[in-house]
């Protein structure tokens, strides 16, 4: 019985120092994670990563779309929302995804619309978008 | 003394020996002179100076002797006898040169000896500038002798530089003393210190050994000069005369052995004759020429010295220090004897490749690095190393901040090199780094051109400092001139031009300060220093976009931490800036990936987070940018600009609260006029919206008191105005609110859409319906596709009664408003949900793969996505979503009161034309104009019109009307009881309606009604009979006649309704005796206040079983009665909400089979009262009077009469009470009245339609004057009191079914009638809440049409 102990209690010590040595290892954060951490510049190099390794997955592709959304590029995100409905139809959290996206996309069109309306009414003269910005320096 | 004698004794003997040994005393004395010097060269003065004493015994005039022995006595410290011999010897000859040598000697002697001693001393300590300051202390000029200047000259040529010249004055003392070994010596001696002339030393030195003069010292010396002697094969000679001179030395045998080793060969001489014609040629300049000559060596011998010294000298001459050391070090190890002819070379080769190691990293501005390797360098300088070599390694030391060492070098190297333009420069700038900006503009002024210029910069580095501090101060006149100082000092630095063009665009001189930058960048374009002043210079003008462009312009290694800095800070400027550009151009989605890139670079740093409050503002989303804000106020305080702004979303987002907390914080700051005015305006809005909310909550002296003071400040502003308006319509002043509107209207030829609409909404709400229809078409044209017109629209469809007109406003104003934007709500992006990813382990097959897959394995799973359970194992939900789930129901959310601007429904009074009762108790309590409402149009108690929240409002209005103009199906069962004679006056009716109404649309509601009738009037018996139908000719008939009073039919027909305006058509009961059309029209507009109902009609009168139903007269077999009433009547009423006042006037035409005709006038008044309006309960009584006037009397049952009450004056005053209330799914109603009545009858004659009958029944009476027949009926009248009471409830069994109930009784003098009924009624629509009273299902009996 003693000797059961010592090798149960053996046992114990060593999962104990696995799971340390596993958690001191450092499993690298997903995506998801990262992005719920606000990473995420991270979350998009590191999910892009991922749809290479496999351009089917649709939780890569939803997340992936999620992270662009994050950084305001809908159309981007509506395009991979799409990908991710084809390659799993009636996931909820895609569904329910990519309907956001696309009500919203709806509504900055909506928006923009009158307010090019508007504008129109108001001074008649179309404005000129500046042009994007050079790369931000690391 | 004695020596004296003797010589004395010497001279004399001499003298008198003289003449006969002349010749012989000459070869004697000549011998004795050689002994003495002898002697003497030995350093041996007491044998001298005997021998000389002899030379003087035998040649007393001998001049030699005479000086030497004079100058040994002074020696020896006897200076009498040395002067008595010095005066013999003037006299004998006063030029002698031996005189000179005593002379010398007496110099000598005056010669502090300490001080000569101390030289000595410093010379032996190998200190010889040391040693030669001394001796030029000691000697107070030149030395006094020659033994002194030899023992000086060879001091001195201890010293490399000097030694020439010493050798040189050696040489001529040597030559001025000839014979004197010690001269020899020090020459040999001096000699061997260089190799050039060392082997002469060497020769001379064995010659002295040789001759044993000075051997000891000659022989030391002559060892070291061979142990010195970089010896050659050639100079084994040497080497084999010391050892045969002077023995056994193993250290001078061994070295004669190597050169024995190294003896010559052919090939070695040739390759003696290459190095020394490389050293010639390198000597001459000819580097190429000696490399060949060295190169050529080391091809054969790779390990020759002297070639690789060579070779090493070469490199070095080339600059090329590395392979030069390399060589050099090679060359010393390859002949560690003859080491030490490359131990300098490579000793400055070290050096230098040190020195320029330290040079790349100052340049590389590793200063620290830099300091380590200058260190390290002059550890182990050259010893001619030119100072001026420490002048990078001092600015080293003052860039790592060792200014005190950096200034002691600096000092050192002007020392050494005074005037040195680089070591003053360097000066000056430590003294103005240490502040001490005076003695560097004196050390400038005195030194060259080029320090004075070095000086300028850090000059006018100290003036800029000054201006900062000057501008800090507000004195930007001083901080201008000293700026301008500064670029006039250092016109190439952009830094002060910088400074002022800040200080000019502050004062409103931007294009002064763009060309002062300008300027400098033209003459400069690619320095980086100016491209980075450039770049701040344009984002202190918010140019960013040039300021990024001119960025990119940076080469790699000029874009430090501050451009760094500055380009991520226009980054995000520009982005901001661009999202709000893309926003008013319309694309929202540029703007919002903007906004979202300016986000995520700044990266949550405080300094962006005003401006980036201020750009999700401008984008509708004021809820994050107050998170922005009060995320950076965790961090900072914020500034005042920011806490303003702060505020001013506060405001925006309705926290009055933290509003409040902040405006009082900021009305103790010391504000700028231009924030203290942008304070107040937010507080103006803050009190506006108080205002609002005391308004909203019917506190209306409450938001007057708040607004009074914003009124009494900005009387004339625009939305102070409209706020009061706002207070002036909820307290039911339309007029005054209009007025308000109106004149903003007129001051403002461009009105706000906000103001346009407050009219609009007072229009309405004041019952201008038609100035308001026109308000609308008006702001139509300008926003044909705004949904608030819309509402407006519905609005005013639903004030003129057609709510399905409005219901398909009130949609299409929903539909606009999901499609257009409407404040930050609808322009908050949705959060998408994330997926765990830790099922995408297994990689997940595409859907045709997995298609295949399921069809060959049916366990194959069903979904590819399968979510772990985890933290992301359900999809997180949208922040939106999430504020939707906890919204509450549109159906539970509690009502407001009802607000005055408020459009009050404007259901059709029905049409108040039953004419069974004679006290008509509560009619008009129930349909007061601005209350009544037809059952199935009464609106929910809820708010229809939010104009602080139109969209909820709208919903509402939507709900609302949808429920109102549902269609339905119903039936009912009424019973009534109405007291009186059987067969005649008594009536017992039971009616069943059933009726469809469909749904109310912009065509109107269409309804179909069946109601089956019952009417039963009892039996008509005995006497009764004589006044019943012709039955009095025969004396009422048989007895077995079957005069029961009883009919039934099924009444039918179809009704329509279009806002205020109803019609019906439809057949009375089909089954009756007598069947006939009836039908109406009604039309009920408002005006204002003002409530006009207009009505024709024509409908059976249901008094009676006669009148009703018609019957037939058993004598004469014809049907009469079925008496129709074709009405036309006019309502009039004005309602001001606690009470109104009505009037109303109409004809009525009476017709029926058989039936005489007859016609009446009413007219009637009233006012009433709402005395209690409480949230589920409402009391309203009133004063009620009403009259008609009937032509005839015609309520009797005989033919020609129509069994209807007609009396030629009617007069009722009663007061009528009526409380409603309701609780929970039930609403109930208790109406009562209690009046005095009175009514006049004119007789009428039996038959009165008939003539013949008449005369007949006359005719029969006058024959029979004792019967109980009549000619007729007799006048009367009445007076008494009356009352009427009922109740009726409904109870909501579900949304859409509703059952109810009533039962009333009228009560007169001589009538009684009792009503009984019930009802179900099925909405195809869902129905809100319980209606204000309940909607009974009418009966045909009392169908008034609507």
């Amino acid at each position: 019985m003693t000797r059961f102990r010592h090798a149960a209690g053996a046992m114990l010590l060593a999962l104990a120092f696995s799971n340390g040595a596993a958690a001191a290892s450092g499993t690298p954060a997903t995506g998801a994670e990262l992005l719920a951490d606000g990473q995420i510049a991270r979350a998009v190099a590191q999910l892009e990563q991922a749809l290479g390794r496999n351009p089917f997955d649709p939780v890569v592709l939803n997340n992936l779309a999620v992270a662009y959304a994050e950084g305001g590029d809908w159309e981007r995100a509506q395009s991979l929302l799409r990908r991710a409905a084809r390659l799993a139809p009636g996931d909820p959290a895609i569904e329910q995804n990519l309907r956001a996206t696309d009500q919203w996309l709806a509504r900055l069109v909506q928006a923009g619309d009158v307010e090019r309306r508007q504008r129109r009414d108001d001074e008649g003269e179309p404005i000129r978008i500046p042009p994007p910005p050079p790369a931000l320096w690391p | 003394m004695k020596r004296f004698a003797a010589l004395l004794l010497c001279c004399c003997l001499a003298g008198a020996w003289q003449p006969a040994a002349a010749q012989d005393g000459n070869a004697a004395v000549r011998q004795l002179a050689e002994q003495a010097r002898y002697w003497e060269q030995r350093d041996q003065p007491g044998r001298a100076r005997d021998a000389w004493e002899r030379v003087l015994a035998a040649d007393p005039g001998n001049e030699e002797a005479l000086g030497r022995l004079a100058a040994l006595l002074e020696a020896s410290g006897e200076p009498e006898q040395a002067a008595e011999l010095a005066d013999r010897l003037e006299t004998l000859n006063p030029e002698s040169r031996w005189l000179r040598g005593y002379r010398e000697r007496e110099a000598v002697d005056a010669v502090d000896p300490d001080l000569l001693a101390e030289a000595r001393r410093l010379a032996g300590d190998d200190r010889p500038e040391a040693a030669l300051d001394a001796y030029r202390e000691a000697f107070d000029g030149a030395p006094p002798s020659a033994a002194l200047s030899r023992e000086y000259h060879e001091v001195l040529a201890g010293i490399p530089d000097q030694r020439a010249v010493a050798l040189e004055q050696l040489e001529t003392l040597e030559a001025g003393n000839p014979g004197d070994p010690r001269f020899t010596l020090a020459r040999a001696r001096v000699q061997t210190y260089d190799e050039a002339a060392r082997r002469t030393g060497i020769r001379s030195l064995a010659d002295l050994y040789e001759q044993n003069m000075l051997r000891e010292q000659a022989g030391r010396a002559w060892r070291q000069a061979l142990i010195w002697l970089d010896a050659r094969t050639a100079d084994l000679p040497l080497f084999d005369r010391y050892l045969e001179a002077v023995g056994r030395d193993d250290t001078i045998a061994a070295k004669r052995a190597g050169l024995v080793q190294q003896r010559p060969d052919p090939r070695q001489a040739e390759r003696d004759a290459a190095i020394r014609a490389g050293f010639s040629a390198l000597d001459e300049g000819r580097l190429d020429d000696a490399e060949q000559h060295f190169a050529g060596v080391l091809e054969n011998k790779p390990r020759n010295a002297d070639a690789l010294g060579g070779l090493g000298l070469v490199r070095l001459r080339r600059d090329q220090l590395e392979p030069a050391l390399e060589l050099l070090e090679q060359a010393m190890r390859a002949q560690p004897g003859t080491a030490s002819r490359w131990r300098e070379a490579a000793r400055s080769a070290r050096f230098f490749l040190r020195f320029r190691s330290a040079q790349d990293a100052l340049e590389q501005d590793d200063d620290a690095i830099a300091v380590q390797r200058f260190r390290q360098a002059f550890a182990e300088a050259p010893a001619d190393a030119d100072p001026t070599l420490r002048l990078p390694y001092a600015e080293a030391l003052l860039r790592i901040g060792d200014v005190d060492e950096a200034e002691a070098m600096a000092r050192a190297i002007l020392e050494a090199r005074p005037g040195n333009a680089d070591a003053t420069a360097l000066l000056a700038r430590i003294l103005i780094q240490t502040d001490r900006l005076d003695e560097a503009e004196r050390l400038a002024a005195g030194g060259p051109p080029d320090v004075a210029a070095a000086v300028a910069p850090a000059r006018a580095r100290a003036l800029r400092e000054r201006a900062a501090e000057a501008d800090a101060a507000g004195q930007r006149d001083r901080a201008q001139r000293l700026l301008r100082e500064a670029i006039a000092l250092d016109p190439d630095s952009p830094w002060p031009r910088l400074d002022l063009a800040r200080i000019l665009r502050d004062t409103g001189q931007p294009d002064a300060a763009d060309q002062l930058i300008e300027g400098l960048v033209q003459s400069h374009p690619d320095l980086p220093e100016v491209t980075i002043a450039q770049t701040y210079a344009l984002a202190d003008a918010g140019r960013w976009l040039e300021v990024l462009r001119t960025l990119e312009t940076l080469p790699a290694h000029a874009r430090d931490q501050d451009a760094r800095t500055l380009q991520r800070r226009a980054w995000v400027q520009y982005q901001v800036e661009r999202a709000g550009i893309a926003r008013r151009a319309g694309d929202f989605a540029l703007a919002f990936e903007a906004m979202s890139k300016a986000d995520a670079a700044a990266a949550e740093n405080p300094e962006f987070a005003g401006l980036l409050a201020g750009g999700w503002a401008d984008l509708g989303d004021p809820a994050r940018a107050l998170g922005y804000l009060r995320r950076a106020f965790a961090d900072q305080p914020g500034s005042i600009g920011e806490r303003l702004q702060y505020a001013g979303l506060l405001l925006e987002l309705g926290q009055r609260a933290e509003f409040e907390a902040q405006a009082e914080y900021l009305l103790r700051q010391d504000l700028s006029p231009a924030q203290s005015a942008q304070l107040e305006d937010l507080v103006v809005g803050f009190r506006i919206n108080l205002a609002d909310r005391a308004r909203q909550h019917g506190d209306l002296a409450e938001a007057y008191e708040v607004m009074r003071d914003v009124v009494r400040r900005r009387p004339r502003e625009s939305r102070v105005q409209m706020a009061l308006a706002r207070i002036f319509e909820a307290a039911g002043d339309h007029d005054e609110a209009l007025a308000i509107y109106e004149g903003l209207l007129t001051d403002s030829p461009d009105p706000e859409p906000d103001l346009v609409d407050a009219r609009i909404n007072a229009l309405l709400a004041a019952g201008e319906l038609e100035a308001a229809e026109a308000a609308i078409a008006d702001a139509r044209d300008a926003r044909p596709e705004d949904a608030a017109l819309d509402t407006f629209s519905a609005r005013l469809a639903e004030a003129r009664g057609n709510q399905g007109r409005a219901l398909r406003y009130y949609e299409r104003a929903a539909d606009r408003r999901a499609r257009q934007p409407d404040g930050d709500a609808f322009l908050r992006p949705p959060r998408l949900a994330t997926i765990s990813e830790a099922d995408s382990a297994q990689p997940l097959l595409p859907r045709p793969v997995r298609d295949a897959m399921e069809g060959r394995n049916p366990d194959a799973p069903e979904r590819v996505l399968r979510p772990r359970p985890g933290p992301f194992s359900r999809p997180v939900p949208p922040a939106d979503e999430a504020v939707d789930g906890n919204a509450v129901p549109q159906s539970l959310r509690s009502s407001s009161s009802l607000r005055r601007s408020e459009p009050r429904p404007v259901a059709p009074a029905p049409d108040d034309t039953r004419d069974s009762v004679r006290l008509r108790a509560a009619d008009r309590l129930t349909r007061a104009p601005r209350e009544a409402s037809a059952p199935s149009e009464a609106p929910a108690r809820a708010a229809i019109s939010d104009p602080d929240d139109p969209e909820r409002s709208r919903r509402r209005a939507i709900s609302r009307l949808r429920a109102s103009t549902s269609g339905w199906a119903g039936g009912g069962l009424h019973s009534r009881v109405r007291d009186g004679e059987g067969g005649l006056s008594r009536l017992f009716n039971i009616e069943t309606p059933f009726e469809l109404q469909s749904s109310a649309t912009s065509a109107g509601r269409f309804g179909l009604r069946v109601v089956p009738v019952i009417i039963d009037g009892g039996e008509v018996e005995g006497d009764r009979r004589l006044r019943f139908g012709t039955l009095a000719l025969i004396e009422g008939g048989p007895d077995d006649l079957d005069l029961a009073q009883q009919d039934s039919g099924i009444a039918a027909g179809v009704t329509y309704q279009m806002g205020s305006f109803h019609a019906d058509i439809g057949s009375t009961p089909l089954g009756f005796a007598e069947e006939r059309l009836s039908g109406g029209l009604y039309w009920g507009p408002s005006f204002g206040r003002w409530k006009l109902d207009l009505s024709l009609s024509r409908r059976p009168v249901s008094d009676s079983v006669l009148s009703y139903a018609g019957t037939r007269d058993p004598l004469s077999g014809v049907n009469f009665g079925a008496v129709n009433r074709s009405k036309a009547r006019v309502d009039l009423a004005y309602d001001l909400d606690s009470f109104g006042i009505y009037v109303n006037g109409g004809f009525s035409y009476y017709d029926g089979r058989n039936t005489d005709d007859n016609n009446a006038f009413e007219l009637g008044g009233g006012a009433y009262f709402r005395a209690l309006r409480a949230r589920s309960l409402a009391l309203t009584y009133g004063i009620n009077i009403t009259t008609f006037f009937y032509d005839k009397n015609r309520r009797h049952f005989t033919l020609g009469h129509g069994g209807y009450f007609s009396p030629q004056t009617f007069l009722s005053v009663g007061v009528p009470v009526e409380l409603t209330g309701h609780h929970d799914r039930m609403v109930w109603r208790i109406n009562g009245a209690v009046g005095l009545q009175s009514f006049e009858e004119d007789g009428a004659p039996l038959f009165p339609n008939n003539a013949d009958l008449q005369d007949q029944i006359e005719d029969l009476i006058d024959i029979n004057p004792d019967s109980a027949l009549v000619g007729g009926y007799a006048s009367g009248s009445q007076s008494g009191l009356g009352y009427a009471f009922g109740g009726s409830l409904e109870y909501r069994l579900s949304s859409r079914f509703f059952v109810g109930g009533a039962i009333a009784s009228d009560n007169a003098r001589d009538y009684t009638e009792y009503q009984f009924s019930g009802f179900l009624r099925y909405f195809f629509g869902e129905q809100i809440g319980v209606p204000d009273a309940p909607r009974l299902l009418p009966a045909y009996y009392n169908w008034s049409g609507s």
